[in-house]
């Protein structure tokens, strides 16, 4: 599947995955008006394939240029006390004994 | 007029000089509030009444007892002979983006909905350091997803307080309300591609955009985090540059904060711009968008009343003194949007992946098999249909097969953008003459973002709506 090609966007085998990896579940409406958003929205990044870019063009991860002068140094990697786990624990949906409880967890063995 | 009618820096002035106290601004905060906002948003919200098309809904959590006890605070420094800060007694909102310590902090989401957060986002903790009390937070789209507030799922969403029948912008929109309205003073904002600037157009009130790394985002909940910028929300420019003050610098809490003194903003409010070369872009003054219905990248003109304001603006610049200097190429602008939606919705998708019903946040009521399916009904019942979108669309832009013909591309797309600021037809026909050149258009553009550029957009004319513009 080339994806520079509207006709050939993002199928729904594609999407079905792309729904499975993002650990979602959709009703069948929602996911139609999700397929049919993320063709349109392919469609309009597609015009970055019309920029010309020269050999050798370079990433930016951000605006700005983070010379050494302004970038901070890295914390001294050292051990600090949490002063508040009580209040971090309360925002669990369920605790038991100061753990956190989920469901089972399936497991896979390794090939 | 009430006391919160007045601005920020009269405030902090009549508070420190005991003409006026901090809780006496305060209650008039909380008047102002009661009279015009109505009910705050919420997710239970079982459909409109006949009140709700009257009021604001600016907030969605009122915290008037921690206000009254920073109020209390300040009156007691002040008795005492101690300096109370530069925001002595100012009330302000804050974006509910941001983490503050005991507060709902819910990204305007069902899945943060109950999330009380254990610790306060650092330039929240520096306005209340600086004298400033925290009136509450406010509504925003479903974690700043979008550009007017109505895809929050705390409902009734913020009107424009200039006419409740439209939207105030966003996703910012309950900070602009809220300002607009009185009822805070000064209120915290994040903008991600003009979600200061944009609804700061919509509300008639001054929002900037700092350039990225002036401010700290330890404690906000991220949606790009190599775009993301809090920033302020004013009614004035001076009072933007008194809020800038107290909220930039660097933060041994963010690795982003950029190591560099902090200016006070407040001295160069007066200067004379005569001889200040000032730029109008012919790229700024066309929308790119995408069609709806076909999904095609579209560009047309923006509305002549818009454009007519923004040469007004600089027609009055010129007149002040200001060179103007037109078709300054900025060529890369047309490519803002596309650039933008990708590497936008790759760290949208990466930031979102961390609420899965365990640790924090809403997990579903359902009774499931296994983690997985604990994962998957806690993420499908909590997140709205936008951040569904962006963590589509992001893992999809970023996958290994694609990553080269679109996040790659984009990333390089913004050193061209970032460039643009740089190029010598820019820098020639700017720099000449001029230490401190600007440019000027319409409120938003989205290019400002990936190059880290600051902006900022100021109201101009009350037409039919307000209009801004932007520099």
């Amino acid at each position: 599947m080339s994806p520079n090609h509207p006709e050939q966007a993002i199928p729904q085998e594609i999407f079905d995955h792309l729904v499975d990896l993002a650990s979602l579940e959709l009703s069948p409406e929602e996911a139609e008006y999700l397929l049919q958003e993320l063709n349109n929205q392919l469609r309009a990044i597609d015009e970055l394939e019309a920029i010309p870019l020269e050999d050798g063009a370079t990433i930016t991860t951000h605006g700005v240029h983070y010379t050494k002068q302004i970038t901070p140094d890295a914390r001294d990697d050292r051990w600090e006390a949490c002063p508040n786990p009580e209040e971090i624990l309360a925002q669990a949906p369920e605790v038991r004994d100061r753990y956190i409880v989920v469901p089972d967890i399936p497991h896979t063995d390794l090939e | 007029m009430q006391l919160t009618d007045l601005p920020a820096h009269t405030i902090a002035y009549l508070v420190r000089r005991r003409e006026i106290s901090a809780m006496n601004v305060l209650e008039a905060a909380l008047e102002r509030v009661s009279t015009v906002d109505g009910r705050s948003g919420s997710l239970d919200w079982n459909g409109g009444l006949p009140d709700d098309a009257e009021k604001i809904h600016a907030f969605i959590t009122l915290t008037a007892e921690r206000a009254r006890t920073q109020a209390e605070e300040v009156d007691r420094k002040i008795a005492q002979g101690e300096d109370p800060g530069p925001l002595a007694g100012v009330p302000f909102t804050v974006k509910d983006i941001f983490c503050v310590q005991g507060t709902p902090s819910t990204a305007g989401s069902r899945i943060l909905g109950n999330y009380i957060a254990p610790y306060t986002a650092t330039p929240v903790a520096r306005m209340e350091a600086a004298g400033g009390l925290m009136l509450g937070k406010v509504n925003l789209d479903e974690f700043t997803f979008g550009s007017s507030n109505e895809s929050s799922a705390f409902k009734p969403t913020p009107r424009n307080p200039w006419n409740l029948e439209r939207v105030p912008g966003g996703s910012s929109g309950g900070s602009t309300a809220a300002v607009a309205a009185g009822e805070g003073v000064l209120s915290l904002g994040t903008d991600t591609a003009g979600s200061i600037r944009q609804p700061a157009a919509f509300c008639g009130v001054v929002g900037m955009k700092p350039t990225y790394g002036r401010v700290s985002r330890y404690g906000l909940i991220a949606f790009g985090s190599s775009l993301d910028c809090p920033g302020p929300v004013a009614a004035n420019v001076t009072d933007t540059a008194l809020m800038l003050n107290t909220i930039a610098g660097p933060d041994d809490h963010d690795g982003t904060a950029a190591n560099l003194a902090v200016p006070d903003y407040t001295k160069d409010l007066k200067k004379d711009i005569r001889g200040m070369r000032i730029g109008l872009s012919p790229d700024y003054f066309r929308i790119t968008y995408i069609d709806p219905q076909t999904g095609e990248m579209d560009q047309q003109p923006i509305p002549a009343e818009i454009e007519s304001a923004v040469l007004s603006a600089a027609g009055y610049l010129a007149q002040m003194g200001a060179d103007i200097v037109e078709d300054v190429p900025m060529r890369h602008t047309r490519y803002g949007v596309p650039a933008f939606f990708v590497i936008s919705r790759v760290e949208a998708a990466s930031n979102l992946h961390r609420y899965d019903g365990v640790k924090y946040g809403f997990r579903t009521h359902d009774k499931v098999a296994d983690l997985m399916e604990l994962y998957r009904k806690s993420r499908a019942q909590g997140f709205g249909t936008q951040p569904k979108l962006r963590i589509l669309m992001g893992m999809y832009v970023s996958a290994a097969q694609y990553s080269e013909q679109y996040y790659q591309r984009a990333l390089k797309v913004r050193s061209l953008i970032r460039g643009d600021f740089d190029l010598q037809a820019t820098l020639e026909a700017l720099r000449e003459r001029s230490n401190s050149p600007s440019l000027i258009g319409p409120s938003v553009s989205v290019t400002m973002n990936p190059s880290g550029r600051r902006a900022w957009s100021p109201p101009f004319l009350i037409s039919r709506s307000p209009i801004g513009f932007a520099a």
